[in-house]
């Protein structure tokens, strides 16, 4: 198998792990509420916002680096030219 | 869906003793609080690294691991092998959010018997521990279909009479072995026999059943119900 892009590899390890969070911090709301444990669904919801909030991060810093990668190498072609 | 199985929890000596790997720890607690509602399974140990997995599943006496891929110090494949090693009888499933057919042959060649999407419902998760604890394997509908696709290329090159009815007793054996994840070293330790000569053996049997490499011969192995997974079962 050939080895991933590094950007693969941290949006497999990074956001990838994360949403895979926030679908389980989703169903755990749903079955809290199956349950009638309503008190405990608001403290899920805040934990499912705070794997939200990670994951926006992650992926803006992504596109960051997604966005710097192509000027760079404009600078080395100018540079070696 | 509120699975008919799910009830308050509570355990008993006859529950399915299960291992949570994962090195997400939220995304560990969120599963451990879903599998304990259901009947007959309990979390009796958590690791957040392949290496804690090994030593807690073996001191915790677990029946069935969900394991994680990308895991720190060592990753969950490796993580799988070293413990069927130590332990045959326990069942590992792969949960990951892997879908590519390499990682799933690799975990089934790693000696996996369930491969699961992290994208699963718990009650889907719940129901392949059980599965996998009485003695069955069981992969993600979604990952399947790649595996049936491998299988599908394998018979269209050699029907299965052809390569498995030519195979010799230890011929087999290297082959069980091979789908264990053991490398030619170990199997030539283990059938007392020189390590060429068990390459050898491998070129000549990978010849007879059609397959190019360890990994499509692992495949071959447990499609066709001779891993020792397969042999094994309870």
């Amino acid at each position: 198998m050939n080895a991933p892009h590094p950007l693969a590899r941290r949006i497999h390890d990074r956001v990838l792990g994360l949403l895979g969070t926030a679908l389980v911090k989703t169903e755990m709301c749903e079955t809290l509420g199956q349950l009638g444990r309503e008190k405990e669904i608001l403290p899920t919801l805040l934990e499912l916002r705070l794997v939200l909030e990670d994951t926006v991060v992650e992926l803006r810093a992504i596109m960051a680096e997604l966005r710097t990668e192509p000027a760079d190498e404009a600078k080395l072609k100018n540079h070696a030219a | 869906m509120f699975s008919h199985e799910r009830e308050t929890p509570r355990s008993s000596a006859n529950d399915i003793r299960v291992v949570l790997a994962d090195d997400h720890q939220l995304f560990r607690q969120g599963l451990k609080a879903l599998l304990e509602l259901e009947r007959g399974i309990t979390i009796v140990g958590e690791a957040s690294d392949g290496l804690e997995v090994q030593r807690v599943s073996l001191e915790q006496n677990a029946n069935v691991v969900l394991m994680d891929i990308n895991m720190p110090i060592v990753d969950g494949l490796s993580a799988t092998r070293e413990l069927l090693r130590a332990n045959p009888e326990i069942g590992v499933i792969v949960l990951s959010m892997h879908h590519e057919e390499g990682h799933v042959f690799q975990a089934l060649r790693a000696g996996a018997r369930g491969y699961l999407l992290k994208t699963s419902r718990v009650s889907e998760v719940a129901g392949a521990v059980r599965a996998v604890a009485s003695g069955l394997s069981l992969l993600d509908p979604t990952v399947t279909n790649s595996v049936v696709s491998e299988f599908k290329r394998m018979s269209n090159k050699q029907t299965p009479e052809d390569g498995l009815g030519q195979l010799t007793e230890t011929e087999i054996k290297i082959l069980q072995h091979v789908s264990a994840g053991m490398s030619n070293k170990e199997i030539a330790n283990k059938l007392s026999l020189a390590e060429s000569t068990v390459k050898n053996r491998l070129s000549v049997l990978f010849e007879k059943i059609g397959v190019l490499d360890r990994t499509q011969a692992a495949i071959y192995a447990i499609t066709h119900g001779i891993a020792p997974t397969a042999v094994q079962s309870r």
